[in-house]
C-alpha cells in the first residue's frame, strides 16, 4: 500500500513537473502581442500557485482512494467474535403495530450487521425450543446478510437455555466474545446461568407490557378421546384462554373433516380460561379442527387440530351352536365383525383369518393359533389345566385392576357349576371362589387366551350388564386393540414415534424422521395435520399458554438492559468508511474535471 | 447470476456523470484538439465507471478455498483408553494431512461439549470437565455445525461409539442434511478386553408383602468367567438363595430369583457382581431397582393385662394384621416400630414400660406413626407425668374424683416369719410404697406392721411425705406369730380420729389367726365409717377369716398364691377405695363430636361399658366420645407427624364385655385403628397411573375415568418425586409438577429425574384434586434404568452411519474436496478493491493524458470554437 502510494505520488508530481503545453493563442495582429505578453507576465505567480493547487488536489484524490483501499477502521478495536441469537418462536409472529415482531427482529439484525467491523467473526443462530445455526462464524458480510434474510418464525414455543448454551460454547475462548439476543422478551431467563467473559446484549423487539396482558385469545388445549366402553362415541375437550384485560366473547367452531359439527359462543373472563367439554360425539372422519373467530395479535393459536383415534375393526370368529346371548353381546361393539360357525364346521385354519376366536360352550381339541376366548373351557382341549369342578361357586375375589374386569361386577353371580383352573406360570386368576380360579387369562402357545370356567348359559351372567363389557374387554385385551389416542404432537417438542423405518411427513412443512431401534424422534415446527408415508396422521398444536400470552417483560440480562429495536442501529455505526472515501474521491474527480475545464486548475 | 451488485441503482450515476462531463467539456476553456479532448473524456469516463461500479458493491462467486472440518471427539467413559488413543492418533494424522487452505476445529464432548483450541505444531489440550458419565452426541454435533467456516466445504468428523445417553443425535440428521453437512465417522471400538456387567434389573413396581415374586437381572460378559451374583434388599443380602456362584458363558445371561418383601413399604433391590472378576469398568457391575409393597395395615398390640383375643380377632376380621406382644416385647428402638402402622398399648401398667420403650414410641409418633392407648384396670394413673402421657390427648386424672372424698388409709401388713418366704415381705413393702405414691398429697396414710403385736411403722400422716414414708417402710423387719386383732385395733384408733371422708383399712396376711374379737371390732369400725379389705397371700392364709373381715368391713377380699400379685392388688384396692382413676359402673357412650371414624358403626347405640379409666382432656386434644358422666372415653390428637388416641375403657371382657358381642365392635376398632394409624403410603382408590421413563424424564399419565366410563375432567393436581425414606412426608412444593389435562380425563406431567437419582430409591406421587379437595393420590416406585454410559460394549454403527457420511475415512482423505459442492458453500468475493485500484491507475493515466502533449500530427486539427474565445 505504501509502495502504491509512493508510486502514485511520484507519478503525479512528475507529471506536474513536466513543462505544460503552451496554450496556443491566435493573435489577430502584432500589436496585441504586447498585451498578451504583459498579461502572461502578470499571471506567472498565479499560474505557479495554480499548478501547486492542482497537484495537491490530485494527490488528495489519490490518497482518498488509497485510504479507501486500506479499509481503515474508525472504532479501533480488536476483532470480536459475536453470536446473534434470534428468537423465532411462535410469539414472534405477533403484530406490533403494522409489523410482526419477527420483521422488526430481522431489521434489527440487519442493523446489527451494519455495525460490525470486517474482522469481526459473527454467527447467526435462531432458536425456538432448539437452536439452529443459520450462519456459522464468519467475517463474510454477504453470508451474514443472506442468513439474516432467511430468518423465519416457527410455530413452536421457545427455550432459551439450549440456545444460550450453544452460543456460550461457540464463544468460549474468544478474546472479545459478544452475545446479542434478539427476542420479544417473553423468555424466561431466570434459570440462565451467567456466561463468563461474554458481553451480553439484548434487543427487545416487543413493546414490554406493564400489566402482563395482550390482545390475544388462544386455543390452548384441544383433544379428543374415545370412550373405553363405547368406542364409537368420543369426548372432546377444548380450552380457550384470553390474555386480554377485558372480558371477551368468541365463537368457537369445531369441524370434522371440514364439516362443522359444533358452533358455540364462549364468554371469556379477563385473563382467564374456559374449558368446554363436548361428550357423546359421534361422526365419521378422523380430523377435527377447532377455531375461534375474531382478529387478535397472534392468529396462529386461533386454530387447533386433533385426531380421533382410529377404531380398529376386530374380526371375530364365534364358534358355538346358536348362542344368541353371546352373539348379541359381541355385536354391541360396532367395531367388531362377527362370523359364526357351528362347532362341527370349525376348522383351525379358518381361525387364522380372524383376529380372535370366541368358543361359546364348546372347546376344540386343540387351541387355535390366534387369541381366543373360551366361554366354558373344558378339558381335554382347554389350554388352561383344570382341577375338577365346583358346584354353585360364589365369586369371592376378583382382580379389579385387570383390564379385562374393568367395570365388570361379578358380585352375587349365580353359577350352577364351573370348572376350576389350576394356575400355571404366567396365568392370572381374574375371578375366583375362595381361592379357586373361575376366570383366567394368560399366554398359551404364544397367543393371549382368556378362559371362563362355566358356560354363560349355566349362569345368570348373560342377563347382566357385566356380560357384554366382559366380552368387549376380553376382545380388546386379546387383540391388543385399544382406543388410545394417537401421538399428541406439540410444535418444537420431540415426540417419540414407533417407526419401523425412516419416515417422511408431509403437511405444513416436510419432515424427514430417521428411525433407530424401532422408534424415531419427531419434531415439527408448524401447526396442522401431517400425513406420514406409512399412512399415519399427526396433529400438531402449539398448546402453550406461556407462548400465547405474548407478554413481554422488560428483561435484564446480567447488567445489560434490553434495548429497543431502534437502538440496535445505534449500537455501533458501521465502521467501514471505504465507501464514503471512494464517494468523496468520485466527487472530487468530478469537480476537478469542471475546474480544469474552467481553467481554475491545470 | 454469478456476479452481484449490492447497490445496482448507483450505476445510474455513470450516465449522469457522463452527461455532466460532456457538458463541461463542451464549454471548456482549455485548448486541446478534438481527439485529445475525446481521449481525456474517455479516460475520465473510465475513471467514473470504475468508481461508481466499485461503490455499487460488486461481488463475484468464489469457489470454496478448502475444507473446514470439525473433528468431534467422544471423551465419555464408555470410550476405553485404547479406543481413545486410536482416535487421537487418527486425529493427529488428519492434522498432518491438513492443507494450507483447510481449516480444522476440534470439539471434545461427553455430557458437555467444548471447543479445543487447535494451534499448529502444538498438541491438543483436552478438557477434563466434560462429565464423562454421559454422552450427548446431539449437543456435540450441534456445536460442530456452528463451528464450520463458511467459504470452505464443511464436514464433521466424529470419533465416537455412538452410544448416546442424552439427546437424540438422529433428530439433528434432517438439519445437518439441509446444511449439506456430512458426518464422517471413526467408530470407537473397545479393545477385546474382558468385561462383565449387569445390564438390567427387573423388579415389579408393586408387590404384596410376603408374597413371592420374580426378580430377574440380565448379566453380560465378554469372556466366559465365574462370578458371584448377589441380590440385595435394602443393602442386605436378600434372604434365600440370593448369592450365587455362576459360570457365565459369553453373552447375556438372565438370572432369576424368587423373593419377597416382608412388610408393606418401599424396598430397594440391587444386583451386584463380585468375585475375581475379569472386568474393566466397575460402574456397571451393579443395577438398582425399587418396589413398593402394599398390604394390610400392621398393628403392634401390646397387651399388659390378661390377654384377650377379642381385639386382635376383630382387627384381623377387618383386614388389619395384628402382632400381639407382652409389654416386655415392646421394642426399645423406634426403627423397629417403623414396620408397624400403629402401636396399641392395651391395659398396660406404667411400670412395665421402660424409659427406652417410651422414648421409642415417642420417636415413632413424631415420625408419623400412630399410637392408641387403650385403658384397663392396669392402665391407671400410674402413667401420670410419663413420656407416654405427654403424647396423649388426655392426662390421667390425679385429682380427687369426688371432692369430698379425702382418704385416710391404713395398711396392716403381716410381718410374721412366714412372710419371709418367697420374698413376700419385700413385695408387701413395695406394694405399700406404691400405695403411698398412688395417694393424693392430702390423703392420709398409716402403716401398721404386725406379728404377735401391732406396731405402727408409719404414723398417720399426709401422703405428701413420700420420702419419709418410704424410709419408714424400709425399716419393716420380719418378726414372729400372727395376731390380727391388735393390728386392726391400732388401725381403728389411728383412723377414727382422722379427719377424712373415706377411711379404709387394707389387711395383708399369709397365716392363720384367732377369730376372737375381730368380727365385733370390724362391725364397730364400720359404724365409724371405716371399711376394711383383706388380702390373703399364700396357701396358708385363712381365707374364711379374711372373707369374714372383708364382708363385715364392706371391703373386698383378695386371695393370691403368688406374692407377685400383691403390689397390683394393693394398687387396685387403693384405686377402688379412692374412686379416683377408675370408674366401674355401667355407662353408655355418647358422641361428643361426630367423626368419620364412627361412620357405619352406630356407636351411640352400642351396649354399655362396665367401666373406664378417668382422664381429662388436654388442650389440643379432641374428645370424640364421652361417658354418661361426661368423662372422655375416646380422644385423639396430632403429635408431630403422627396421631395418638386414647380409648379410656378397655377392649376385652372386663369393661367391654357387652361390646364383644356387639356387631359393631370389629368395625369400630378397625376404623379407630385406620384413622389413627400412619396414613397408607399409596392412596386408596387412586386413578391408574402410567409412567414412562425416557431421557432422564418421567412422563406421568393419570387416567381419570369414572366407573360409568365418563372421563373425569376439571381436576388439578401435581406429580412429584419423593425420597423413599421420606415417603410419608410431602416433597418440596417447588418440585411439584402440575398435572395438566391433556385429553379428556387424562392428566399429564413430565417430571425431570436427576442424574443422582439413579442409585436412590425414588417414589413418584400423584395427587389430583377437585376444588381443593383431594380425590386421588397414588404412589409408585420409580426405578431408573441403569446408567447407560457403561452398558453398551459395541459401537452403534447403525446410528453412526445414519448421517450418511463415510465410516473410517483414511486421514489423508478427510480434507479431499468432494466432487459435488453444494451451492451454499460458494462464497462471494467483493470486487470493489480491484475497481478502486483501477481507478487509481486511471487517475494517473488521466493526468498523463492531460499533461503529456499529443504529437503534432494529432494536434493539427482545427481549434475548438471555445478556444477562439477571448480569455477572461
Amino acid at each position: 500500500m505504501l509502495g502504491a502510494g509512493a508510486a502514485t505520488t511520484a507519478a503525479l508530481v512528475a507529471l506536474y513537473l513536466l513543462r505544460p503545453q503552451r496554450r496556443r493563442i491566435d493573435v489577430p495582429y502584432a500589436r496585441l502581442w504586447g498585451l498578451v505578453a504583459r498579461e502572461a507576465r502578470s499571471s506567472a505567480i498565479a499560474r505557479k500557485l495554480r499548478r501547486w493547487e492542482s497537484l495537491l488536489l490530485q494527490l488528495l484524490i489519490a490518497s482518498l482512494l488509497l485510504l479507501a483501499l486500506a479499509e481503515p477502521r474508525l472504532g479501533l478495536h480488536e476483532a470480536r467474535r459475536q453470536v446473534i441469537l434470534v428468537d423465532v418462536s411462535a410469539s414472534m409472529q405477533a403484530k406490533e403495530g403494522s409489523q410482526t415482531r419477527l420483521e422488526i427482529a430481522r431489521t434489527a439484525v440487519q442493523h446489527l450487521l451494519d455495525g460490525i467491523s470486517p474482522d469481526d467473526e459473527t454467527s447467526i443462530v435462531v432458536f425456538d425450543t432448539e437452536p439452529r445455526v443459520l450462519c456459522p462464524l464468519t467475517t463474510d458480510d454477504a453470508q451474514l446478510r443472506a442468513a439474516a434474510a432467511r430468518i423465519v418464525a416457527t410455530d413452536a414455543p421457545d427455550d432459551v437455555v439450549p440456545a444460550l448454551r450453544l452460543a456460550a460454547d461457540v464463544l468460549r475462548g474468544a478474546a472479545h466474545g459478544r452475545l446479542t439476543l434478539v427476542t420479544d422478551g417473553s423468555l424466561d431467563l431466570s434459570g440462565v446461568e451467567a456466561l463468563p467473559d461474554v458481553e451480553l446484549r439484548a434487543v427487545n423487539v416487543a413493546v414490554p407490557s406493564v400489566d402482563d396482558h395482550s390482545d390475544n385469545v388462544a386455543i390452548t388445549g384441544f383433544s379428543v378421546r374415545r370412550y373405553a366402553a363405547n368406542p364409537s362415541a368420543y369426548e372432546l375437550l377444548v380450552e380457550v384462554r384470553s390474555y386480554a384485560s377485558a372480558p371477551r366473547r368468541v365463537t368457537l367452531t369445531i369441524s370434522q373433516e371440514g364439516e362443522t359439527v359444533e358452533v358455540t359462543t364462549l364468554d371469556l373472563p379477563a385473563r382467564g380460561r374456559v374449558q368446554r367439554r363436548l361428550s357423546d360425539l359421534a361422526g365419521e372422519g378422523r380430523r377435527l379442527e377447532a377455531s375461534i373467530d375474531g382478529h387478535d395479535a397472534l392468529p396462529l393459536d386461533d386454530r387447533a387440530y386433533a385426531l380421533l383415534p382410529e377404531q380398529p375393526r376386530t374380526r371375530v370368529l364365534l364358534v358355538g351352536s346358536g348362542d344368541l346371548y353371546t352373539e348379541g353381546a359381541l355385536l354391541l361393539d360396532r367395531a367388531v365383525d362377527v362370523e359364526r360357525v357351528a362347532p362341527a364346521s370349525y376348522d383351525a385354519k379358518k381361525a387364522t383369518t380372524h383376529d380372535a376366536v370366541v368358543f361359546a360352550g364348546w372347546t376344540p381339541p386343540q387351541a387355535p393359533s390366534v387369541p381366543a376366548l373360551f366361554l366354558g373351557c373344558e378339558p381335554p382341549g382347554c389350554p388352561f389345566s383344570t382341577r375338577g369342578t365346583m358346584e354353585a361357586p360364589i365369586v369371592t375375589e376378583t382382580r379389579k385392576d385387570d383390564p379385562i374386569l374393568r367395570w365388570v361386577a361379578l358380585k352375587d353371580l349365580n353359577v350352577s357349576r364351573s370348572s376350576v383352573f389350576a394356575l400355571g406360570a404366567g396365568d392370572t386368576s381374574l375371578a375366583s371362589s375362595l381361592g379357586r380360579a373361575l376366570l383366567v387369562s394368560g399366554t398359551k402357545n404364544g397367543v393371549r387366551t382368556v378362559a371362563l370356567g362355566f358356560q354363560p348359559q349355566r349362569s345368570d351372567l348373560p342377563l347382566r350388564v357385566a356380560f357384554p363389557i366382559l366380552l368387549v374387554n376380553s376382545l380388546r385385551w386379546l387383540t391388543g386393540h385399544g382406543v388410545e389416542s394417537p401421538d399428541d404432537v406439540r410444535t418444537g417438542r420431540r415426540t417419540r414415534l414407533l417407526a419401523a423405518g425412516n419416515l417422511e411427513l408431509a403437511g405444513p412443512e416436510h419432515v424427514h424422521v430417521s428411525a433407530h431401534d424401532g422408534s424415531a424422534e419427531l419434531t415439527v415446527h408448524h401447526v396442522g395435520f401431517y400425513a406420514g408415508t406409512d399412512g399415519r396422521l399427526v396433529a400438531a398444536n402449539l398448546a402453550d399458554g406461556r407462548e400465547s400470552s405474548l407478554a413481554s417483560r422488560p428483561l435484564e440480562v446480567g447488567t445489560q438492559t434490553l434495548l429497543a429495536p431502534s437502538a440496535a442501529q445505534r449500537l455501533a455505526p458501521r465502521m467501514s468508511p471505504w465507501r464514503w472515501l471512494a464517494a468523496l474521491a468520485l466527487l472530487l474527480i468530478a469537480l476537478e474535471w469542471w475546474s480544469f475545464h474552467r481553467r481554475h486548475t491545470v | 447470476m454469478r456476479e452481484h451488485l449490492d447497490h445496482p441503482l448507483l450505476l445510474l450515476l455513470v450516465p449522469a456523470l457522463l452527461a455532466l462531463a460532456t457538458l463541461v467539456l463542451s464549454r471548456t476553456l482549455v485548448q486541446a484538439s478534438r481527439a485529445h479532448k475525446a481521449l481525456q473524456l474517455g479516460v475520465r469516463t473510465l475513471l467514473f465507471v470504475a468508481l461508481v461500479v466499485g461503490l455499487a458493491g460488486p461481488s463475484a462467486e468464489r469457489p470454496p478455498r478448502g475444507r473446514s472440518v470439525v473433528a468431534i471427539v467422544d471423551l465419555s467413559a464408555s470410550i476405553d483408553a485404547d479406543a481413545l488413543a486410536n482416535a487421537k492418533q487418527h486425529l493427529e494424522a488428519v492434522r498432518a494431512a491438513q492443507g494450507p487452505d483447510d481449516r480444522l476445529d476440534v470439539v471434545a464432548f461427553a455430557r458437555r461439549a467444548r471447543r479445543v483450541p487447535v494451534m499448529k505444531g502444538r498438541p491438543l489440550a483436552w478438557p477434563t470437565d466434560l462429565d464423562a458419565e454421559a454422552t450427548d452426541l446431539e449437543g456435540a454435533l450441534r456445536l460442530g455445525a456452528a463451528l464450520v467456516e463458511p467459504g470452505r466445504v464443511p464436514s464433521l468428523l466424529l470419533y465416537s461409539d455412538g452410544n448416546e445417553t442424552d439427546g437424540h443425535a438422529l433428530a439433528l440428521g434432517d438439519e445437518l442434511a439441509r446444511q449439506h453437512l456430512g458426518v464422517d465417522v471413526v467408530p470407537s471400538r473397545r479393545t477385546a478386553r474382558p468385561e462383565v456387567l449387569v445390564r438390567s434389573l427387573d423388579v415389579p413396581g408393586e408387590v404384596r408383602p410376603s408374597a413371592r415374586f420374580d426378580v430377574s437381572a440380565e448379566v453380560e460378559t465378554t469372556v466366559a468367567q465365574k462370578v458371584v451374583v448377589s441380590l440385595y434388599r435394602d443393602d442386605f443380602l436378600a434372604p434365600g438363595d440370593s448369592r450365587r456362584d455362576v459360570s457365565l458363558p459369553v453373552g447375556k445371561t438372565t438370572m432369576r430369583w424368587k423373593t419377597e418383601v416382608p412388610r408393606p413399604g418401599v424396598s430397594h433391590f440391587s444386583v451386584r457382581l463380585s468375585g475375581a472378576l475379569q472386568d474393566q469398568v466397575a460402574a456397571n457391575n451393579r443395577a438398582d431397582a425399587v418396589t413398593l409393597a402394599r398390604g394390610n395395615p400392621r398393628v403392634l398390640l401390646v397387651e399388659g393385662g390378661a390377654g384377650s383375643p377379642a381385639l386382635s380377632a376383630a382387627l384381623a376380621q377387618e383386614h388389619i394384621d395384628v402382632e400381639v406382644r407382652a409389654p416386655s416385647g415392646l421394642p426399645a428402638d423406634a426403627a423397629q416400630l417403623q414396620s408397624y402402622d400403629l402401636v396399641i398399648l392395651s391395659d398396660t401398667a406404667a411400670t412395665s414400660v421402660g424409659p427406652a420403650q417410651s422414648e421409642a414410641i415417642e420417636r415413632y409418633v413424631e415420625g408419623g406413626g400412630g399410637f392408641l392407648f387403650s385403658g384397663g384396670e392396669n392402665a391407671t394413673d400410674g402413667w401420670t407425668g410419663t413420656r407416654i402421657e405427654k403424647l396423649l390427648p388426655v392426662r390421667f386424672d390425679k385429682e380427687r374424683r369426688h371432692e369430698d372424698a379425702q382418704l385416710a388409709l391404713a395398711l396392716a401388713i403381716d410381718r410374721s416369719g412366714s412372710m419371709e418366704s418367697e420374698g413376700r415381705l419385700e413385695l408387701a413393702k413395695e406394694a405399700a410404697k406404691g400405695t403411698a405414691e398412688l395417694l393424693g398429697p392430702d390423703d392420709l396414710i398409716t402403716i401398721i406392721a404386725f406379728d404377735s403385736q401391732a406396731q405402727p411403722i408409719v404414723r398417720l400422716q399426709r401422703a405428701a411425705n413420700r420420702l419419709r414414708i418410704a424410709t419408714d417402710i424400709a425399716r419393716l423387719r420380719p418378726g414372729g406369730g400372727t395376731a390380727i386383732l391388735p393390728a386392726l385395733r391400732e388401725a381403728y384408733t389411728a383412723l377414727d380420729s382422722a379427719n377424712a371422708k373415706v377411711k379404709h383399712v387394707i389387711l395383708l396376711t399369709d397365716g392363720q389367726a384367732s377369730y376372737e374379737g375381730i368380727p365385733e371390732l370390724v362391725r364397730e369400725m364400720v359404724e365409724h365409717k371405716i371399711t376394711v379389705s383383706a388380702v390373703g397371700v399364700g396357701a396358708d392364709a385363712d381365707r374364711s377369716l379374711l372373707t369374714t373381715i372383708a364382708q363385715r368391713g364392706q371391703g373386698r377380699f383378695y386371695f393370691t398364691r403368688d406374692a407377685d400379685q400383691v403390689p397390683k392388688i394393693f394398687l387396685k384396692e387403693t384405686s377402688e377405695v379412692a374412686k379416683r382413676s377408675l370408674v366401674e359402673e355401667p355407662t353408655r357412650v355418647r358422641i361428643a363430636r361426630a367423626a368419620e371414624l364412627f361412620a357405619g358403626t352406630a356407636v351411640e347405640s352400642a351396649p354399655p361399658l362396665a367401666g373406664y379409666v378417668t382422664v381429662k382432656p388436654k388442650p389440643g386434644g379432641e374428645v370424640l366420645l364421652v361417658s354418661q358422666r361426661g368423662d372422655p372415653l375416646l380422644a385423639r390428637r396430632r403429635d408431630g407427624l403422627g396421631q395418638t388416641a386414647v380409648w379410656a375403657s378397655d377392649a376385652k371382657n372386663r369393661w367391654a364385655t357387652a361390646w364383644l358381642g356387639w356387631p359393631g365392635f370389629p368395625r369400630f376398632f378397625a376404623q379407630l385403628v385406620r384413622s389413627t394409624m400412619r396414613p397408607p403410603l399409596a392412596g386408596q382408590g387412586a386413578y391408574p397411573v402410567d409412567v414412562e421413563l425416557a431421557d432422564g424424564r418421567a412422563t406421568v399419565r393419570v387416567d381419570a375415568t369414572a366407573p360409568d366410563d365418563r372421563f373425569v375432567g376439571g381436576l388439578d393436581g401435581y406429580a412429584e418425586l419423593v425420597d423413599a425414606d421420606a415417603a410419608r412426608s410431602d416433597g418440596d412444593p417447588r418440585s411439584r409438577v402440575p398435572l395438566a389435562e391433556r385429553a379428556p380425563g387424562r392428566y399429564e406431567a413430565v417430571v425431570r429425574l436427576d442424574v443422582g437419582d439413579r442409585a436412590r430409591a425414588r417414589l413418584l406421587r400423584t395427587v389430583l384434586r377437585r376444588d381443593g379437595a383431594e380425590i386421588s393420590r397414588s404412589l409408585r416406585a420409580v426405578s431408573l434404568p441403569q446408567a447407560r454410559e457403561h452398558l453398551e460394549l459395541e459401537p452403534d454403527l447403525a446410528l453412526l452411519s445414519a448421517f450418511g457420511g463415510r465410516v473410517d475415512p483414511a486421514p489423508s482423505t478427510v480434507f479431499e474436496m468432494p466432487r459435488d459442492i453444494a451451492p451454499s458453500f460458494v462464497a462471494r468475493r467483493p470486487l470493489w478493491p480491484y475497481l478502486l485500484w483501477a481507478a487509481l491507475v486511471l487517475l494517473v493515466l488521466d493526468l498523463a493524458v492531460r499533461r503529456i502533449p499529443p504529437s503534432r500530427s494529432s494536434s493539427s486539427s482545427r481549434p475548438s470554437p471555445a478556444s477562439r474565445r477571448k480569455p477572461t
